[in-house]
């Protein structure tokens, strides 16, 4: 099979605010056509890879490349391939709906002015609306009509459902999935609510402080990671096994998180002596995975 | 590109532009109806002879002082704190061109739209003054308020620095230096034409403030906290 370019790669990424270690040597890539989330909790680095891959911020060492390019130093050419939503679908909310096109429209060759206006048109607004008086949803079709119709080949979305209601975010997410996939477009996201994330990734890519958890196609890994959950008579077990990734309780109420069998989790609590009741996998979803992978604190 | 940029710039800045314009109008208006007025009171060479003999002398055109520094400081903020908002200029920069080109354009504009306004208030201003006054009291009056318009010029490039740098305690620093050299544009008028000896150094100043705001965007694209 034919392996596809890397659209994004980072070498060996280490940074530091200060003395704080954000993260050391960390490594990915994104090929061609696919559609990556980053995940992590909050502090874990998000903000800081979309920023050092927009060339909004210098790493300690170690670089990115967008087409090749280093993003510290990226060309004309590869930044208009770029399309870029800032967290909270930032604009610049001075202007109304008519000026922002207008104004757009003058950097980018390939403008395609019929593809916002679609878009727009569908929102119940005048052209002479001000993107402050808009609200949130509004905005973020604003934002993705800009971005529709510059027709960049990558696009970086920065937490795109921070304040979208359930409907405007399930909006947004289909016309994305729908135009990237019809149109073959790479795609870098970050979202806090990972339940929409589902809907729309090929791969994830979930960070926490200082390292890498998961780099993989979403389906692997829903795949591979299980969790379980059972009752001891006792609630004062710590598994310490090395297959366990991670364990929540509450009282007597155990959930195992793992890479491993079920076999394998009851052969561990053979090993342990501890006999359980209630023994049963659960079906997780991504979010539930996320969060069994990283743990809720 | 850059007539798309200007036209950004010019839907921030506009109505500061406008309101600096008319207020500046308006006072420079006032300041030569007040003269008029006490010409009548006062007649026309006993006020001519205030104006030029009185200790202190009667420095009619004060109002003028700070016009220009304070139209700049409208136009500059109009201009750059929309873009420091939710650190909004990062759109900018991620248009296709130069960092440096483009907010070198964006101080351009600003600069240009400083000049306009300080040309029409000027203007207005010597017509105004020769219309009322003898060649004697205009030359040194000029030569004096020329200090205060290009102070507007160091006021507009100091708050592109202020604004655009990323780290708080730094921005303090900066808007500091920015009022300590301001105050070099207004020592006190004892004479129609004080402080014209400073005018070269003044401007010097003014020039050489203008590419400030490019060193702290430089720092922010660097990501500088």
């Amino acid at each position: 099979m034919e392996q596809s370019m890397n659209v994004i790669e980072c070498r060996n990424l280490t940074h530091y605010y200060g003395k704080k270690l954000v993260y050391q040597n960390l490594n990915f890539a994104l090929p061609e056509g696919r559609i990556m989330g980053l995940l992590g909790k909050n502090g874990a680095g998000k903000s800081t890879t979309i920023n050092i891959l927009n060339g909004f911020l210098e790493p300690r060492s170690g670089q990115c490349l967008i087409y090749g390019e280093d993003t510290q130093r990226l060309s004309p050419a590869v930044k208009s391939r770029i399309g870029y939503l800032i967290e909270g679908h930032v604009q610049y909310s001075f202007m109304n709906v008519h000026q922002i096109e207008k104004f757009y429209s003058g950097f980018y060759k390939n403008w395609k002015a019929e593809a916002y206006w679609e878009l727009i048109n569908k929102l119940k607004i005048l052209p002479r609306q001000k993107i402050s008086t808009m609200s949130c949803g509004q905005r973020a079709q604003v934002a993705l009509g800009l971005i529709l119709a510059q027709d960049p080949d990558l696009l970086i979305l920065d937490d795109f459902s921070l304040g979208l209601d359930p409907g405007y975010r399930r909006l947004f997410i289909d016309y994305m999935r729908e135009y990237c996939k019809a149109k073959g477009k790479t795609v870098f996201l970050t979202s806090h609510i990972i339940q929409d994330m589902e809907r729309l990734i090929d791969d994830v890519f979930i960070m926490d402080y200082n390292r890498v958890l998961v780099q993989s196609p979403v389906k692997d890994f829903i795949d591979r990671f299980k969790g379980f959950t059972f009752d001891l008579d006792r609630d004062d077990v710590e598994f310490t096994d090395s297959m366990v990734v991670n364990t929540e309780r509450i009282n007597n109420h155990y959930e195992v998180y793992t890479y491993d069998g079920e076999s394998d989790v009851k052969s561990m609590l053979d090993r342990m002596g501890l006999s359980s009741t209630g023994f049963r996998q659960m079906d997780l979803t991504l979010e539930d995975a996320f969060i069994g992978l990283t743990g809720k604190y | 590109m850059i007539r798309h940029l200007f036209y950004k710039e010019w839907i921030k800045t506009r109505w500061a532009f406008f309101a600096s314009l008319a207020v500046g109008a308006a006072v420079i208006f006032y300041i030569f109806t007040m003269a008029e007025n006490r010409m009548t009171m006062l007649g026309a060479k006993s006020y001519m002879l205030s104006v030029l003999y009185d200790v202190p002398p009667r420095i009619y055109y004060s109002w003028l002082k700070y016009l220009p520094l304070l139209g700049a400081v409208c136009i500059g903020m109009a201009q750059y704190v929309p873009e420091t908002k939710n650190r909004r200029i990062r759109l900018t920069m991620h248009l296709p061109a130069d960092n440096r080109r483009l907010i070198s354009w964006m101080a351009l504009f600003g600069i240009m739209l400083v000049t306009v306004m300080n040309m029409l208030l000027f203007a207005f201003f010597e017509y105004e003054n020769r219309l009322h006054f003898p060649a004697e009291i205009t030359a040194p009056v000029t030569a004096t308020v020329i200090n205060w318009f290009l102070a507007a010029y160091t006021a507009y490039n100091y708050i592109g620095m202020t604004a655009m740098e990323p780290n708080g305690y730094r921005r303090l620093i900066y808007a500091l230096t920015g009022l300590i050299l301001l105050s070099l544009f207004y020592n006190d008028v004892d004479f129609h034409g004080a402080n014209r000896g400073a005018t070269w150094f003044l401007a010097l100043i003014a020039l050489l403030s203008c590419p400030l705001v490019l060193f702290s965007t430089y720092r922010l694209n660097k990501g500088e906290r």
